[in-house]
């Protein structure tokens, strides 16, 4: 197909509009920074040996912290998982619940309304029951772990400064439970105040 | 470069977008005080039936850490109020539930029988102790279970006895021992509403019924095949030992019930 002549000028008028109505990409959507609260709803899975005994569960999370800068935060999370124990029975059917409280990092940096992050976790894990102790993920009278964990995720800045949604995934090792691992993701809900 | 106006925050957002998330972990460690804990049976109970073939039977105690002294005399006052022997482990202090699997390693269907038996820490029950003559006489029984359970050849069962049966079987120990009733009226009867009766005279009242410690488990079937069990336990006063079966022993109470004899006949 062959351009009429007066295309060229129009195509060019169409694109300095489209220029000039562009948004300002560059400019970050406002944000507040400061003291945060952020309550998150994920599933978690253990991978390598814990996978072959628990399946797929639910994971809610609440964390609290400060940015220090606009670029770090320090905080804490609770946060609780529910799993299906997958034992040879009896017993049959059983759950299992992890508690997990830790202290938190996170590195980050905004590019307009996004905000990409990388976290980390250091903390203590308790499972409600000694139901894995029958395939020797836990040793007897063994609750507690240690646990590390490490992740990143997307941040999308709300026009309102103070709120901001997210979506995120992580890895845990928990040292005392014969070093089982999971893997999760979660999306979430932050407000800084 | 124009800065955009921000709407003004509404504080009242945010506790609402994470009162859900709160409220179901704190509910969550809330639930802690009721998590089970699994007591597991030392081997799997195996039985080749033949004409002389006894059942097989295992046992499983539960560990149950030392009494301290505030609870021993809180016991004591107990006992004192109400002029009976108040238990250090009561029926409310445990749900109990046991959970089993058979396997049939003969490639033919068979029936399989599990009989649960047991004890609390005054007396065990033992239905042949009921029986003096056994060929005019019934045997009364077991406190649970003596229902025929069809495994396929080769195949496999699970199940449970659960937490109300053996609560049932806690308080059918109680009325057969302390209250003095006839096994095979404590068995046949429900009584979960029961809130107290009476002991040698005394009223026994509901929160001082003992709870079963100890289970005794008989296993008969017409084909090979395999039980293995469990204890399942939700402690409502952490009276279970941390590390269950293996607490050193001088960290367990121990328990001696004695086999329930029953009174003898009246004298005519």
């Amino acid at each position: 197909m062959r351009l009429r002549p007066a295309c060229p000028a129009l195509l060019a008028a169409v694109a300095a509009a489209v220029v000039a109505a562009r948004p300002a990409a560059a400019e970050p959507r406002p944000a507040a920074t400061g003291p945060y609260a952020e309550a998150s709803l994920g599933a978690t899975n253990f991978i390598g040996t814990g996978s072959q005994h628990s399946r797929l569960g639910p994971a809610f999370a609440l964390r609290g912290g400060i940015d220090v800068f606009s670029w770090v935060s320090l905080g804490g999370r609770l946060e609780m998982e529910t799993h299906q124990a997958d034992v040879p029975p009896p017993p049959q059917g059983e759950y299992f619940q992890l508690y997990l409280g830790a202290a938190d990092a996170r590195l980050g940096f905004r590019i307009g309304r996004v905000a990409l992050f990388a976290d980390g976790s250091l903390g203590l894990a308790y499972m409600s029951t000694n139901i894995l102790a029958q395939v020797d993920l836990l040793d007897p009278g063994e609750r507690w772990s240690p646990f590390l964990s490490a992740g990143g995720g997307l941040e999308y800045q709300l026009q309102n400064r103070h709120y901001a949604f997210g979506v995120a995934g992580n890895w845990m090792v928990l040292s005392s439970f014969a070093g089982m691992q999971s893997v999760g993701g979660r999306g979430y809900l932050r407000y800084t105040y | 470069m124009s800065r955009r106006r921000t709407r003004p925050a509404r504080p009242l957002l945010a506790p609402l977008a994470l009162a859900a998330p709160l409220a179901l972990v704190a509910g969550g460690l809330g639930a802690c005080a009721d998590d089970p804990v699994y007591v597991p049976s030392t081997a799997a109970l195996e039985f080749t039936p033949g004409d002389e073939a006894e059942p097989a039977t295992a046992q499983l105690v539960l560990p149950i850490r030392l009494e301290t002294e505030k609870e021993a005399t809180a016991r004591a006052d107990r006992a004192a109020e109400l002029g009976v022997e108040v238990p250090y482990v009561t029926r409310d202090d445990l749900d109990l539930s046991l959970e089993w699997r058979i396997r049939n390693l003969d490639p033919d269907p068979g029936i399989a029988f599990i009989d649960v038996n047991g004890a609390n820490e005054f007396f065990a029950y033992v239905p042949l102790a009921f029986v003096e003559d056994p060929e005019e006489e019934e045997t009364p029984p077991p406190l649970c279970g003596n229902v025929p359970l069809e495994i396929a050849g080769n195949g496999g069962r699970s199940g449970v006895f659960q937490e109300d049966l053996l609560a049932e079987a806690s308080l059918d120990l109680e009325l057969i021992t302390r209250g003095g009733v006839s096994p095979f009226a404590a068995l046949l009867m429900v009584d979960e509403s029961l809130t107290e009766f009476d002991a040698g005279g005394a009223a026994l009242p509901r929160d001082a019924f003992a709870s079963l410690v100890r289970f005794d488990v008989d296993f008969r079937a017409d084909r090979h095949m395999t039980l293995e069990f469990e204890v399942r336990a939700r402690d409502h006063r952490n009276l279970l030992h941390d590390d269950l079966a293996d607490a050193p022993p001088d960290e367990l109470t121990q328990f001696a019930p004695a086999d329930f004899a029953p009174p003898p006949p009246p004298a005519p």
